[in-house]
């Protein structure tokens, strides 16, 4: 029945319809990857526009592909196209009751010998076949897009930026220009060569010119900025000149072609570089505190533009005190240093036992590195100090009896001296012997603690000498009663009331926290860990009781000799009066012959005859340019050209704006001085009116 | 009392209610709606004629009026103005073409010999137009004022150091940030961005002469807007400084070494004893300063002073000093201090709140200054003959200036200013000084030309203006003498004009030699911002007419019309000649 039949061509349209669809899906898809790929990589769009592309495409994709089809559609192409269905197709959409008997049978017959398979219009195949292909090329598009540097912009620019660079202008005698480069061997760089003047070249460098005349020239020189003049030599037909120079300044030339002398061509020079040494470790004054390791380490870096040859550290050892004083010196190489390279990081660790320094001695060091070319430079001197705790026993500072503090400051020592016997006797005493007494240490430590504390108002606590009265703190206790009321002010905050000054009270806190550190080593019977913190404390102390001393040197000083008969009689008949006359040429005298000089170009461009005076003017504006130019010429160089032909009276109007920009450049802004503004001229009305006001006010 | 109109109306309802009454109840139904409708018409004519109804109509006499049209008039706004199809048109803008200039009204007032009011369309006219409108009516129009600058402010003859300040407004009705530029030679001198239309630049002239800037407006990389900006800058005079120190003390140090690096010549007399002064004399030849005398002040720009040094100078010498102040208009600046009596006879204030002070100053310019420490600081009650210089935030005075005859005293009462540089503030100090000293310098006696307009163009006329004590000043711009007219009233005033025939610099040759220099634009330069100007005379113009235009327009439309009574009769003559026909024909 007519059942299959239209079953048949519901099938085909849902086939056909899908892949119609399909062929749009992937238009529509190569259309946004290619757009979306050229938004964001080339125009660095942002991503947020995505969608409205896709909707675009999509928009875009349907207008231009797609079609609708019917159930009519599909019976009329199976009518037209494929003759299995005998132009009868379109009776399959018939309502069965409207079929006549002859239709009805055609319709059987029909269904019966319908090809099972049926081939795609070809109006499909080829959209399908676009769509694919246009797929595949918006592929590719997108990856070249996406692979292609992201600064093609900039190349752009680039090459922009070196095309509108005004050519070089050669004499027209020259025909060729070969201009050797050999920078010195020590910079690792291959010679090059190059067609035009302007030259760049490394310091010490060797430049060849070798120029080519159209026809034989009688001579050609190299005139230099600082008047040196450099004759080139001739080839046998005249016609090739050649002479080289090594390239120590910057600074620009001319060529000279028998009497035709041409613009001004700039010589960079690239200045070789020093070395740049930075230390990381150690600091630039450190202190190896007693009971730490007599190690330092030594972390640095060294760079240089074109290689390192050495580097080494040279140390200077101080040892000994007051007069006899020794210096050692040594020089330590770094291990593992191979020479050639433009950046190093090193890394020593100097033993200082093995350069046999002992308590009290200094190590003096400095960095030393060389380059290729033999520059040398040292980083600053660092100081690594040995702390000496022989001196912080002695008693010779406290004994010259300006300070009272000596009581106080002997319990901390007697603490080191007991812990050291302690650590001594560890091996002749047992355990518990030497762990009470550990403990006892640190009670000790502990009350030194809090009489310190007193004197920056920490709480008082009640048990200083209650049940730790013990022998040597006594009379520390005692004395720090009276040193308490005699020196504390007892205001509201004990804080500020107490005599000393800020950075006192610092050094003291500090030194509390030290003998805190000490406490918890010795309470956790570690003396051996205490000693350092002990032995700092004491440093401290000591430190504290010399800051408040000053050295004063004796000095001779002679003065006239005074004469009684004159003094305090008030007579000034011989002093003569000072008078001072001075000639102060102002820095900006410099600066206004430039401003005069943008005088003049405003009336070059609006087109005046200009006068001598103002030639003059430019005159010396030019000199001052054509110092500029040789510090700077790649800046100042167009500048003095520019100025040159305005001189000459042969220029344009960019000469005009070079030369303008240039001098606004150098002039960099004008100075305030007061001004008198102007007003109206004196007037006869005016003056007599005031004369008359004057008269009736006397 | 009832009104006749009320009575018509009660008289013609009645009738109308009988004459309907009478219809409906004809035995003959043929056109009964036709006869109501004309029955109707009847009555109410009736009524109409009785009492004729009036309107006020606006009546323009068009044939009064007449449209100007003038640069940049829109279509749509003419047309907004009712009655214009029956107004004349003159259109200024074909005028100016034919005659290849800007024509007088002339040749409209020849063509429309009648016209009593004009309507002018678009940015206005030019002034020597309206001046001859001036005796009528002139209603203005406006268009929107073109995008670009619309105000602009400089001063256009600078000393050397002096600083170029530009104020200006832009209008800009896109979105976006708009930039303005001040450059020379392509070198930016400043810049600034436009906030709320309005910009601010400012500069020292790196050039001394003459220059032509660009001022520039940008929007992103769009330039929007570029025109010249010229600027004359004139080479600074040295002036000669007098210092009279009564010790030697810092500030006075660092002061004259301030002046001697900005190029002074300083003479400089410091009390160092009894009797015995140090005496200094930079860029200067040695003179004799033991006394102060009308020798030693002749060629002095400026004396700096303390209040001590001046009280211990002669009454004669004092005498000398103000002389030259009143008279030569010298200025003075001197250090007040609280001991003793001022010689010049001004109070000082000794302020509460301990000898050490942090000052937080303000100059004239209400630019503030990095806070200074002083030690002993007074202040200056405010006088009614000073001007405060430099004043604290809280108001307080510490210098001040008072014009004396011709020349300035200025009273300072900071006396630790150098505490700027020591504290590596210079350019406070820099600023501090130049306009304290500017302001002590005063205002320099030249001959004065008065250029109008700021803004001029090619085949315009300039007007010139001196004040000039010459009996018969002569002038030549560009080789061409220009004859001046005397002011009547002032006879040192002079007048003349002067049309340009080309654009650039011109120089104005002067009595005392020296070129005073302006600059004639092209036309078209500057398009924006004349047309803002334009509207803006226009309006002022319309403001300051004697006859408001408004007035008459609103005079003669409010006439009452009525419409003319023949109507009413005729209409009623049809309706009672068909109810009579219609009755004739049933008759019949």
């Amino acid at each position: 029945m007519a059942e299959r039949g239209e079953h048949i061509i519901v099938q085909l349209r849902r086939g056909w319809t899908n892949r119609m669809l399909w062929s749009c899906v992937l238009l529509a898809a190569s259309f946004l990857v290619v757009s979306v790929a050229i938004f964001l990589m080339i125009f660095d769009g942002k991503a947020i526009w995505i969608p409205v592309f896709a909707g675009i495409s999509g928009i875009l994709s349907y207008l231009l592909f797609y079609s609708p089809i019917t159930a009519t559609d599909v019976a009329s192409y199976l009518d037209k196209f494929l003759p299995a269905a005998e132009d009868s197709a379109s009776l399959w959409l018939k309502p069965e009751q409207e079929l006549n008997y002859f239709e009805q049978r055609q319709i059987s017959k029909l269904e019966k010998q319908f090809p099972a398979e049926v081939e795609m219009p070809a109006i499909l195949r080829r959209k399908w076949k676009v769509a694919l292909s246009a797929f595949g090329a918006a592929v590719l598009v997108a990856t070249m897009i996406f692979f292609i540097p992201r600064n093609v912009q900039g190349v752009g620019e680039g090459m922009v930026k070196e095309s509108t660079k005004p050519r070089e202008v050669r004499l027209p005698g020259i025909s060729e220009v070969a201009i050797n480069i050999k920078p010195p061997a020590y910079t690792g760089r291959s010679a090059r060569r190059q067609n035009v003047f302007q030259i760049q070249a490394e310091e010490g460098g060797e430049v060849r010119w070798t120029l080519k005349t159209s026809l034989p020239a009688d001579s050609m020189m190299l005139m230099f900025n600082d008047s040196t003049v450099l004759r080139l030599r001739p080839s046998k037909d005249s016609m090739t000149w050649s002479v080289a120079m090594p390239i120590r300044k910057s600074g620009f030339y001319q060529v000279k072609l028998e009497e035709e002398i041409s613009g001004f061509y700039s010589i960079e020079m690239i200045p070789d570089e020093l070395p740049e040494i930075s230390v990381h470790a150690p600091a630039s004054n450190s202190t190896i505190e007693p009971g730490m390791a007599y190690r330092t380490m030594v972390d640095v870096s060294v760079i240089d533009d074109y290689g390192i040859s050495a580097t080494s550290l040279f140390a200077t050892i101080a040892s000994g005190s007051g007069e006899s004083v020794a210096f050692r010196e040594q020089r330590i190489p770094f291990v593992g240093f191979k020479p050639g390279k433009l950046r190093y990081e090193l890394k020593k660790l100097i033993d200082l036992s093995q350069l046999k320094m002992e308590a009290g001695d200094e190590l003096y060091f400095y960095i030393s590195a060389t380059d290729n070319r033999n520059n040398e430079r040292r980083s600053d001197i660092f100081i690594v100090r040995i702390e000496d705790t022989a001196q912080l026993m002695s008693l010779e500072g406290l004994s010259t009896g300006i300070d009272l503090k000596p009581e106080f400051f002997r319990s901390q020592r007697q603490i080191i001296i007991e812990t050291e016997q302690l650590l001594k006797d560890q091996g002749n005493i047992t355990r518990d012997v030497f762990n009470n007494k550990s403990n006892d240490l640190g009670t000790d430590q502990k009350l030194l603690r809090l009489r310190y504390g007193k004197f920056l108002g920490e709480e008082t606590d009640a048990e200083i000498g209650g049940e730790h009265e013990e022998e040597g703190h006594e009379e520390g206790h005692e004395a720090g009663g009276d040193i308490l009321d005699r020196y504390t002010h007892k205001h509201d905050n004990a804080e500020d009331a107490t005599f000393f000054d800020a950075e006192t009270k610092k050094q003291l806190k500090a030194t509390l926290a030290e003998m805190w550190k000490a406490e918890l080593q010795l309470r956790t019977l570690k003396p051996g860990d205490a000693l350092p913190f002990e032995y700092k404390a004491l440093r401290l102390l000591k430190d504290l009781q010399q800051s408040t001393r000053a050295y004063v040197a004796k000095t001779g000083i002679k003065t006239v000799p005074l004469d009684p008969a004159k003094r305090l009689t008030g007579d000034l008949a011989g002093v003569q009066q000072p008078v001072m006359i001075r000639k102060a040429i102002p820095g900006e005298e410099k600066k206004v012959v430039l401003q005069r000089a943008l005088g003049v170009l405003e009336q070059l461009r609006s087109g005046e005859k200009i006068a001598d005076p103002a030639v003059l003017m430019l005159k010396d504006a030019s000199v001052q340019i054509s110092e500029k130019a040789a510090v700077e010429p790649a800046t100042y160089l167009p500048v003095l050209t520019a100025i040159g032909r305005i001189l000459k009276n042969s220029y344009n109007e960019s000469d005009l704006d070079v030369a303008g920009s240039g001098l606004i450049q150098i002039i960099n802004k004008g100075e305030s001085v007061p001004v008198k503004s102007k007003a109206g001229p004196a007037r006869k009305l005016s003056d007599q009116y005031f004369k008359k006001i004057s008269a009736i006010n006397d | 009392m009832i009104e006749w109109g009320t009575i018509a109306s009660l008289l013609c309802l009645v009738l109308l209610i009988f004459l309907l009454w009478k219809e409906w109840t004809r035995s003959s139904r043929a056109f009964l709606t036709a006869r109501l409708a004309a029955t109707i018409i009847a009555v109410l004519c009736l009524y109409l004629l009785a009492n004729p109804p009036s309107y006020t109509r606006k009546v323009e006499q068009a044939d009064n009026q007449l449209i100007i049209l003038t640069d940049g008039y829109e279509q749509d706004s003419v047309r907004a103005l009712s009655g214009f199809e029956k107004m004349p048109l003159y259109d200024l803008r074909e005028e100016q073409s034919k005659a290849n200039g800007n024509p007088g009204m002339d040749e409209m007032f020849m063509r429309h010999p009648g016209v009593h009011i004009m309507h002018v369309f678009g940015y206005g006219l030019r002034a020597h137009q309206l001046e001859q409108l001036k005796a009528h009516s002139v209603i203005f129009h406006p268009s929107r004022p073109p995008a670009g600058f619309s105000r602009l402010q400089y001063k256009k003859e600078l000393e050397q150091g002096e600083w170029l300040q530009i104020q200006g407004s832009f209008i800009h009705r896109d979105s976006g940030r708009v930039n303005i530029f001040l450059s020379h030679f392509g070198i930016k001198l400043d810049s600034a961005w436009m906030v709320d239309g309005v910009f601010h630049l400012k500069a020292i002239p790196p050039q001394v002469g003459r220059a032509t800037y660009s001022l520039i407006a940008m929007k992103g990389k769009d330039t929007l807007e570029k025109q010249i900006l010229p600027v004359v800058v004139n080479e600074r005079k040295i002036f000669r400084v007098l210092m009279i120190g009564s010790a030697p003390g810092f500030e006075s140090r660092f002061l004259k070494d301030w002046l001697v690096r900005k190029g002074y010549q300083v003479v400089s007399r410091t009390r160092v004893s009894k009797n015995v002064y140090s005496k200094e004399f930079v860029n200067e030849d040695r003179v004799a300063i033991e006394r102060i005398t009308d020798a030693v002040l002749r060629a002095t720009d400026l004396v700096l002073a303390d209040q001590a040094a001046l009280a211990s100078l002669s009454a004669s010498e004092l005498a000398v000093i103000w002389q030259s102040i009143v008279a030569n208009g010298m200025g003075m600046m001197y250090w007040a201090d609280d001991k003793g009596q001022d010689v010049f006879g001004r109070r000082i204030s000794k302020m509460p709140g301990g000898e050490q002070q942090k000052l937080n100053l303000l100059l004239s310019d209400s630019t503030g200054l990095k806070t200074l420490g002083t030690e002993n600081q007074f202040y200056i009650p405010a006088m009614s003959s000073a001007r405060a210089l430099v004043r604290a935030r809280d108001g307080k005075i510490y210098a001040s200036v008072s014009q004396e005859g011709k020349g300035r005293v200025v009273l300072n009462t900071v006396s630790y200013s150098y505490k700027w540089i020591l504290s590596g503030n210079n350019a406070e100090y820099d600023r501090y000084w130049t306009s304290l000293l500017s302001h002590t310098l005063g205002r320099s006696a030249a001959e004065k030309w008065v250029i109008a307009p700021e803004l001029g163009f090619v085949h315009e006329p300039f007007k010139l203006a001196v004040e000039t004590p010459a009996s018969q000043p002569a002038v030549v711009i560009d080789e061409q003498q220009i004859a001046l007219e005397n002011d009547p009233v002032d006879p040192t005033r002079w007048r003349g004009s002067y049309w340009p025939g080309r654009a650039g610099w011109h120089a104005l040759g002067k009595t005392d030699g020296n070129p005073a220099w302006f600059y004639v634009f092209n036309q078209g330069a500057w398009r924006p911002l004349m047309m803002s100007t334009r509207i803006r005379e226009n309006m002022e113009f319309v403001l300051s007419l004697k006859v408001k235009p408004s007035v008459l327009i609103k005079q003669e439309s409010e006439e009452n019309k009525q419409v003319p009574l023949i109507i009413y009769g005729l209409l009623f003559m049809i309706a009672a000649g068909f109810l009579w026909f219609e009755n004739k024909r049933m008759d019949g």
